[in-house]
């Protein structure tokens, strides 16, 4: 089953390590990864999406929890939580396709942010269902270069994984 | 201040009297400013031996113990003892050289990323990386190394740090946000657990390595007493309550007693006391989970229901919650009104054949009922000891062996450690040829500094805890097993300055140990085994 989880952490080198190598032990492919600044200075938030047996993932965020720099972790799901993904796709974009692969694009909710030489970065900020459904549709008119940054989410209403809150 | 004084003020604060340890050319900027602190040095012969060392000075005394090697192969020789602290909660700070900050990754001569290779079996590890940083990280790693579930905690300083100026503040405060070990259990899961126990028709206590470090030895006696429940040990747990104690059972586990491991069949709640449910000591996960109910005290909310579902989960230190559930049974009531069953005490003890057997050698040891610390290393030899030592002078710490990495070698530093930490008591060392053998140079240590253990080494010139496994699961095939007999243990012994005597006849085993307790010096027992007796295997089937 897969597992959306926060973990807030102290902003110093070798965290990374530390929480990967509780993953890597546990034998889990951790599927996503993201690591970004937060609103309280020093403390990083990583998101995670893994995919694996319940009670054995359970394990893992108690371990995750018991480092010392690791300061909240936290689980999402669709129903407590915003889910978002965010996509770069290089996409050819020659004048006989161009209004078709723009109008996809709008469709889902994402805009062209370059265009050279025929070729054209898209990005999508968007659910991870949209975003592969666009990877779908856009697939016929060759994709060049794609990247997607995993998952990333925020629980709705006023929970939030900074402890002062 | 130079950083190396810093370390070594910060370890006078910390309350350090002894470090074990070994220079290289990364750590002399310390070894330099040692001698202008009254603290003791021990110069090890191998890295290995100052963890094992800092570990059984931290057993045997509850204290923080302390081991320092220099960079690369150095630090990476420590690796075997930190990680058999880290499995056994061991409190210990290892500290490491690193090279100069300008050569970090660079590969440069005797470097290794330390930190890295440690993360897995280290409750912490810290790369310090100016003299300013040390004296926090000092602390924190005090703190963490013997607060909640103890652990070891490495600190890896360039040697150019070590050099480097800096103030000394030794008030600098170390907040630890992400770190509040929880202490108090939940009042509601205690409630839970003293409904359930008082309702149990036979309950059982199941006693760990944590009852020890939580000093819940009376707590655990008085519910025992209160439950009219049978107790049973882990390995890691033996010494936790006396051998003498009237419901105490033995051990449980693959190796345990049949008494102990028959009772666990027979209970409807099984109460774990700072008890892991190790594969070990539960022998199969499957039938273990249907034996009965389960409550479990555990300061470590990671190792609750890490492998066996737990109806009861109480995250605490063993202690406090032992005494809030004790007050709540008390006022409850209802069990001091049931019928309680009368203590069980069939403790094993060997049926001797007056040949040299471990057994039979771990019996007259008993007999001879010592107020005495004693250790083992791993294999056969260990079981043994663990199912027949039965001292009513074994006090709670009072034996020490490697439970969770089963390190071979790690029985006679840490006999040393253990000495140091309490040299008013005699130290008993069982170890096997192997085992000895992996750590044996450590006799010239305790020869140069006199730390006197009684060595009995159980010598069947086999790895025998091997050649039980071959013999029942391979077929009795035994390849690689066997020793040739070409140590003269006693005379290795006498090379370092120490003295000795080889025993072949059963016999003369009590006038050894009582020669070897008289000694001042270490003294090297070399019993001959004869017999290769497998131990039994205890299992769930009926």
């Amino acid at each position: 089953m897969q597992k959306i989880i926060s973990i807030l952490v102290e902003d110093k080198p070798g965290v990374l390590m530390r929480i990967a190598g509780l993953f890597f032990r546990r034998g889990f492919n951790i599927e996503a990864l993201s690591v970004g600044s937060t609103e309280i200075p020093g403390k990083s938030r990583f998101t995670i999406t893994v995919d694996g047996d319940e009670a054995v993932l359970e394990q893992v965020r108690k371990q995750v929890q018991k480092l010392l720099n690791v300061h909240r972790t936290a689980e999402h799901d669709h129903k407590n939580s915003q889910l978002r993904e965010y996509a770069l796709i290089k996409i050819n974009f020659s004048k006989k396709i161009k209004t078709e692969v723009l109008h996809l694009v709008e469709f889902f909710g994402g805009r062209v942010i370059d265009i050279y030489d025929d070729v054209a970065i898209i990005e999508i900020a968007e659910e991870e269902s949209r975003i592969d459904m666009l990877f779908e549709r856009l697939e016929p008119y060759e994709i060049i270069e794609s990247l997607r940054t995993g998952k990333v989410s925020m629980f709705r209403g006023k929970r939030s994984i900074n402890p002062q809150r | 201040m130079k950083g190396a004084d810093i370390l070594l003020k910060g370890l006078l604060d910390q309350g350090v009297r002894v470090l074990f340890g070994y220079p290289g050319a990364a750590t002399l900027p310390i070894y330099d400013r040692m001698d202008d602190y009254p603290i003791r040095h021990i110069l090890v012969r191998h890295e290995q031996a100052a963890a094992h060392m800092a570990d059984g000075y931290a057993r045997a005394s509850g204290e923080v113990g302390v081991c320092l090697a220099t960079s690369g192969p150095g630090a990476t020789n420590l690796v075997t003892g930190i990680a058999t602290a880290y499995l056994d909660s061991s409190p210990i700070v290892a500290i490491t050289g690193q090279v100069e900050r300008r050569f970090i990754g660079t590969d440069a001569f005797q470097e290794v990323d330390i930190v890295g290779i440690t993360i897995p079996i280290t409750k912490h590890n810290q790369h310090i990386l100016t003299a300013a940083e040390i004296t926090p990280a000092l602390k924190t790693a005090f703190l963490l190394a013997k607060s909640g579930r103890p652990g070891p905690v490495l600190l890896d300083i360039p040697k150019d740090v070590m050099l480097e100026e800096a103030e000394y503040d030794p008030d600098v405060d170390v907040t630890l946000e992400g770190y509040n070990p929880i202490i108090a259990g939940h009042g509601g899961q205690i409630k839970k657990a003293a409904t359930l126990l008082a309702s149990a028709k036979n309950p059982v206590i199941v006693a760990g390595g944590g009852v020890i470090r939580s000093g819940a030895t009376d707590q655990l006696i008085e519910l025992a007493e209160l439950l009219g429940a049978p107790v049973m040990t882990t390995l890691m747990g033996k010494s936790a309550v006396p051998q003498s104690f009237k419901y105490h059972l033995g051990m449980i586990g693959m190796h345990g007693a049949k008494v102990a491991v028959d009772t666990l069949k027979s209970a409807d709640v099984i109460f774990a006391v700072g008890a892991r449910f190790g594969d070990r000591a539960v022998l199969s996960y499957e039938k273990f989970t249907d034996l009965a109910k389960f409550i479990q005290i555990d300061i470590d909310p990671a190792e609750i229901e890490k492998t066996v579902k737990v109806d009861i989960p109480i995250v605490g230190d063993a202690k406090n919650v032992l005494t809030e559930l004790i007050k709540r049974l008390k006022e409850d009531g209802s069990v001091t009104e049931r019928k309680k069953k009368k203590p069980v005490r069939n403790l094993e003890t060997y049926d001797s054949d007056n040949g040299m057997s471990i057994p039979a050698i771990v019996e007259i040891l008993s007999e001879m009922g010592g107020d005495f610390i004693v250790a083992t290393d791993v294999g056969r030899h260990q079981i043994w000891a663990a199912k027949y030592y039965n001292s009513p002078g074994l006090d709670r710490g009072g034996f020490i062996t490697s439970g969770g990495l089963g390190t071979m070698g790690f029985g006679f530093p840490a006999s040393m450690g253990a000495k140091m930490a309490r040299p008013e008591k005699k130290v008993v060392l069982i170890t096997g040829d192997g085992s000895f053998m992996m750590n044996i140079q450590e006799l010239a240590t305790s020869s140069h500094y006199n730390i006197p253990v009684v060595v009995i080494i159980m010598n069947d010139h086999h790895l025998g805890m091997i050649r039980q496994v071959q013999d029942i699961f391979y077929d009795g095939k035994y390849m690689e097993c066997e020793f040739p007999p070409n140590v003269e243990f006693v005379d290795v012994a006498r090379g370092m300055g120490l003295d000795g005597v080889k025993v072949t006849d059963i016999k003369d085993v009590r006038g050894a140990i009582e020669k070897g307790l008289e000694s001042d010096s270490t003294f090297v027992i070399d019993c001959i085994i004869e017999s290769q007796e497998n131990i039994p295997y205890q299992s769930y089937d009926n």
